[in-house]
């Protein structure tokens, strides 16, 4: 990465510290005398000793295409003047100062600086930390105040110590990002239970973060009490209204299958029966084509005679008398023969 | 705060340097509303003893500064410090979060002109008028 620094001492060197380690080309920019005696023996680089808010300056410094430009001028203004100099005439892709006036950090990004460091706000924050009088809640903020992050240390007479995170029910405008119960960092599930001398992590948006500590330190307020108990109820009612409904699926659905089974037993009795009906009927035919059969076998055995039988006629009594019934069959083959003469 | 007036028509000068103070004074005696900010006091002994406008005592990179001195009215805006870097902030800043039709800003370095896009801006390079009326004169001698 081929990086411009302008001004600065102390910061210019700590920035040169960190970034001379990777295989960076590195162009210093100083035109304090000491301070660019001091940095060129600690890193054994060239510093230009030119002001960087010149455009001669940045035209010397040959610079054209860089990739980084960083202004550490004490000036507001001339940090502006550096890093348009630097991406508009030179091209350079990325520019980052430092800011003193915080509000000035919102200006600068909307002119086209990547990122406007505010070091007095991020000093106010510090002291704001370190100067809060109960000490049991410090504040970080990222993305130029647009996200909080809150530790909180959990004392005995909060009401949520002992509760786990899903009693808890910590309003949702917050969340519970990592507890820090010393030496361990732990992240958090539903049931993780808060104990006394842990460390909450928040994160919220600056409104809402009076509101979470708040809650953490008192819990909900009679309020938001009413409302859970509201709440509570109504849930109530419609877990019943839902197990009613569910019981009557349920019974609807044994009806049904009752219904289907007996319907299929009667179906299966009605064929049973039928059948049976068709055995008896087959066998009674049967029955009656064998005494048929046996009458018959008794014509034949008579050499002369041959008689028609009446085939309604069960009886084995004949119109004709006197012709014995044969019961062996090979006889009746050779009755045959005999009558077909 | 009351409005000076309705619509935009207003001059703020940002700077009480000798050219501002002279624009300052110009235009009060013009009849055109008029106000000046600049960060220390006594630079406004330079206007006109008939200057009749607004005097803001401040910073100008200030927002607060700024709409003391009715920058919201405001159609023309002049800005000379005696820091080109300061202008080109301000020039840059004042097109960026006001509506002002005019901006004027006078440069030293007229190569940093190039930095001023916003074609509201009109860039006075004191250098290049000097050589003008250098040249000028030249051209009485011969």
């Amino acid at each position: 990465m081929n990086i411009l620094i302008c001004g600065g001492t102390s910061e210019a060197d700590y920035v040169l510290s960190a970034f001379k380690k990777s295989h960076n080309r590195i162009v210093v920019m100083n035109d304090n005398h000491e301070t660019a005696d001091l940095l060129s023996e600690h890193y054994d680089l060239d510093v230009i000793m030119v002001d960087p808010t010149k455009i001669y300056s940045f035209e010397e410094a040959d610079v054209t295409n860089f990739d980084l430009v960083v202004s550490l001028l004490d000036k507001d203004a001339d940090n502006f003047v550096v890093c348009q100099i630097a991406k508009q005439l030179f091209h350079i892709k990325k520019a980052i100062c430092t800011v003193n006036n915080p509000n000035n950090v919102a200006i600068f990004q909307r002119l086209g600086i990547d990122s406007p460091i505010s070091s007095s706000y991020l000093l106010t924050q510090q002291i704001k930390g370190e100067s809060d009088v109960e000490s049991i809640f410090r504040t970080l903020s990222l993305e130029n105040e647009r996200i909080v992050i809150t530790e909180i240390k959990i004392l005995k007479e909060f009401p949520c110590c002992g509760q786990n995170l899903i009693a808890l029910q910590l309003p949702r405008t917050g969340n519970i990002t990592c507890i820090f119960r010393e030496p361990e960092v732990i992240i958090p599930r539903g049931d993780t239970i808060i104990t006394e001398g842990d460390t909450l992590v928040i994160a919220s948006s600056p409104e809402n973060q009076q509101e979470l500590v708040d809650y953490i330190k008192n819990g909900p307020d009679d309020e938001e009490l009413k409302r859970r108990e509201e709440e509570k109820v109504l849930q109530e009612q419609e877990d019943a209204r839902l197990a009613e409904e569910a019981l009557r699926v349920e019974q609807e659905k044994e009806n049904e299958i009752r219904a289907r089974l007996m319907k299929e037993v009667e179906e299966r009795v009605a064929k049973e029966q039928s059948v049976r009906e068709e055995v008896l009927r087959k066998q009674i035919e049967a029955e009656i084509r064998n005494e048929l059969v046996q009458e018959s076998h008794s014509y034949y055995d008579d050499d002369d005679v041959i008689i028609k039988k009446n085939k309604n006629t069960r009886s084995t009594k004949t119109t004709q008398d006197k012709i014995p019934v044969v019961k062996d069959t090979t006889t009746r083959f050779k009755a045959i023969r005999k009558t077909q003469k | 705060m009351k409005k000076a007036n309705k619509g935009k028509s207003m001059t703020v000068i940002i700077g009480a340097s000798r050219l501002g103070a002279a624009i300052a004074s110009m235009s009060s005696m013009e009849g055109i509303y008029t106000s000046i900010i600049d960060i220390n006091e006594e630079s406004f002994k330079k206007l006109d003893s008939g200057y009749s406008g607004y005097i803001v005592c401040g910073n100008a990179e200030d927002t607060n500064v700024l709409k003391k001195a009715h920058i919201d009215e405001a159609r023309e805006c002049v800005i000379a410090t005696s820091n080109d870097n300061t202008n080109i902030f301000l020039a840059a800043m004042i097109t960026g979060l006001y509506k002002v039709p005019y901006v004027i800003v006078r440069l030293r370095d007229e190569r940093k002109a190039a930095l001023l896009t916003d074609p509201r801006i009109k860039v006075i390079s004191t250098a290049m008028l000097s050589l003008q009326a250098y040249k000028s004169i030249k051209a009485i001698e011969d």
